[in-house]
């Protein structure tokens, strides 16, 4: 079982500067824990995300960093000119001897979609051509690509990747999308409710056969949890509580802002016992959470296992105790499974 | 006078994650020979520029530096979605605790904006209005604007840089007719091998402008000019180094228009050999000593404040530049420290 972090990078009340360089400091303890990735989230104009250009943080996060993968989760492909992010994507993966994880998507929000004019109603279609124009950037040295959003003609292509061939990284929601994810061997993160992993999972598998591709090349499918881990439960139940309002209320601050429905208004209580006790988040102890995972893995048949450890008002020192507990007396339990 | 660096960050002969590292080292020794500002270009689908995206390269320097400024030189407005630059702006000022400097231009090359899909004949009216839109976006937290190639309606902006108002703004300049509006947006200026004699009218037009402004001597903005610049300990040996490092990165400055048959504007003015461009004056190699002659000469007869060396061009190696910067900072900058 690898483990890996999801980050949105959400406002913690600090001043801007101490808030990126807790996080980064966050990030090197995740590093030397032995995580495989960190994934982070792509936001904008919002106290949601404040890192909106995720690769301007990853690349800071490349020099803090030597084992530890990363990536956005996901790069918003309407959002970006086709172009730059080949060359975006090229600079992180060389700077960081191969370390890029590649996650791609459309963008879930038609506010944040709509201040960068984007449709969001023709959104999906413009995310199918900027994939297929960035996937052809990555690997051929002309660009040639005529579509209905993008046109290049011969363009040159002067810089690779270190990795040939690039993973690629999708947040999975929609079971629709497990076709689409597994004809491209994506690996896939998500934050449904165990019963619909499962079945995300299942299907994903299924897919997998029916081309015929071997289960040792599976790519990994992943669930992403909120995670607190202190020394009591009381402490670690009272630290969530405390921390998870701000970002929840981060979540739905612009669809409410702008009266578009929150599609995850109900599947996201305002407390974090109540999501606790959905079975989408914990707070324990590390007994109590190595319980929960194991169980966890083995209700949605994930073979990785995303934690969020860092969110809403959750302190730097708090963070960082979750990650040393996790790391001494949770990772080891699972290091052969 | 100041000290700082342009780099171009072109194609090193060297794999490319080799000539990133590399790079990131030297620009650790420019932080530490004290240079003010490091100011990198920004180019795209050509070996003369591998920093096509600079704020990701920036990202990286802001981690490897404690005092050195940074910047594109310059990003190119029109190609950007205003909504993310100015968001990439506050996180690169504030993950330096505000060292950011902010160039500004239009793209010099219609063949580059072009596989953008920017029009070159209307770059300068819609990098005017780029400019507009992100300079209110950096300081106000709602952005409303209406232009021809921009239109924004109450959109919240949460990121806020940490130079305020905005992070300073610089610009590569080439045309006098500028001047006006830099002297009264306090842009600092950096002209790219401009001779000595066409910098002393800019420089004077600059100064001119500004007192006409009503604007206090001191402090100016920044006033420079670039120039490829190789230290060594013998003349012999600085000469042999910047002759062949130029060769490549003067077919690299070529390389895009030819290849698509677009004329080369600087194609008379910028020497093939670097010995005719020292001999124009608009490049030195040499010992320390000629070093401090030929700058003192430069700021002398030019009248500039900032002066802007290029150390690693075409396939200079990280030991040759890290030699001439270690000589430039040892026995030329202290001869100008009371400037």
């Amino acid at each position: 079982m690898r483990f890996g972090i999801f980050d949105h990078l959400d406002d913690s009340g600090l001043p801007l500067n101490e808030h990126f360089e807790q996080r980064l400091r966050l990030i090197e303890a995740y590093d030397r824990a032995g995580f495989y990735g960190y994934h982070l989230a792509e936001h904008h104009n919002t106290p949601l995300g404040y890192a909106p250009s995720p690769g301007v943080f990853l690349a800071a996060v490349a020099q803090r960093t030597e084992q530890l993968r990363f990536g956005p989760m996901v790069y918003l492909l309407p959002l970006y000119h086709p172009l730059r992010l080949i060359d975006e994507i090229c600079m992180l993966d060389q700077m960081s001897g191969g370390r890029f994880l590649y996650g791609v998507g459309r963008g879930i929000s038609p506010v944040e979609v709509g201040f960068y004019g984007v449709d969001f109603d023709t959104g999906a279609k413009q995310f199918r051509e900027a994939f297929e124009v960035v996937r052809r950037g990555l690997t051929e040295d002309r660009l040639t690509f005529h579509g209905e959003f993008y046109d290049f003609d011969n363009v040159p292509i002067v810089m690779k990747p270190f990795q040939q061939p690039l993973p690629v990284w999708y947040g999975l929601g929609n079971p629709a999308s497990v076709a689409w994810t597994a004809a491209n061997a994506a690996n896939t993160v998500t934050r449904r409710p165990p019963e619909q992993v499962r079945a995300i999972t299942d299907s994903y598998r299924a897919e997998w056969k029916k081309l015929g591709r071997s289960e040792a090349d599976l790519p990994m499918l992943g669930v992403n949890r909120h995670i607190i881990i202190a020394d009591t439960e009381a402490d670690a139940l009272a630290t969530a509580r405390r921390g998870y309002p701000a970002w929840r209320h981060h979540m739905g601050l612009l669809w409410h802002e702008y009266k578009v429905p929150f599609p995850l208004e109900a599947a996201l209580p305002e407390d974090f016992g109540v999501l606790q006790k959905h079975g989408d988040a914990i707070a324990g102890t590390p007994a109590m959470v190595r319980d929960y995972i194991t169980s966890e893995v083995e209700a949605t048949g994930v073979n990785y296992y995303v934690c969020d450890f860092a969110f809403g008002t959750i302190s730097h020192d708090e963070a960082m105790r979750s990650v040393e507990l996790f790391t001494k007396e949770v990772m080891p339990a699972f290091a052969d499974a | 006078m100041r000290f700082g660096i342009f780099d171009h960050l072109d194609d090193g002969g060297v794999p490319l994650g080799q000539l990133f590292e590399e790079r990131l080292e030297l620009i650790e020794a420019y932080d530490r020979a004290g240079f003010y500002g490091y100011h990198l270009a920004e180019h795209h689908a050509t070996p003369l520029g591998y920093a096509p995206s600079p704020g990701v390269f920036l990202s990286a320097v802001a981690q490897r530096t404690q005092q050195l400024r940074f910047g594109p030189m310059v990003y190119l407005l029109p190609l950007y979605h205003p909504l993310r630059l100015i968001e990439e702006i506050c996180m690169l000022d504030q993950m330096s605790g505000g060292r950011f400097l902010f160039g500004v231009g239009r793209g010099i090359s219609p063949v580059e904006v072009g596989f953008f899909g920017v029009d070159f004949a209307h770059g300068m009216a819609q990098y005017e209005e780029a400019l507009a839109v992100i300079r209110l976006g950096l300081t106000h937290s709602e952005l409303t604007y209406h232009g021809e190639f921009y239109n924004f309606d109450t959109v919240p902006i949460v990121l806020k840089p940490a130079q305020l108002p905005h992070p300073p703004l610089w610009y590569g300049i080439s045309r006098p007719e500028t001047i006006p509006w830099a002297a009264e947006n306090d842009v600092n200026l950096v002209s790219f091998l401009r001779p000595m004699s066409a910098m002393r009218s800019l420089v004077e037009k600059f100064r001119d402008e500004w007192a006409a402004l009503g604007k206090p001597p001191d402090p100016l903005p920044c006033i420079g000019v670039t120039r490829h610049i190789v230290v060594a300990e013998t003349e012999k040996e600085a000469h042999n180094i910047a002759a062949s490092a130029y060769r490549p990165w003067r077919r690299n400055m070529a390389v895009l228009w030819e290849q698509r048959g677009v004329p080369f504007p600087l194609q008379g003015e910028l020497a093939d050999e670097f010995d005719v461009l020292q001999h124009h004056g608009v490049g030195f190699a040499g010992t320390p000593a000629q070093a401090r002659g030929y700058i003192a000469a430069e700021a002398e007869g030019s009248g500039i404040n900032y002066f802007v060396c290029d150390m690693a061009f075409g396939d200079i190696t990280l030991a040759e530049a890290k030699r001439s910067v270690e000589l430039f900072a040892q026995e030329v900058m202290p001869a100008f420290a009371g400037d």
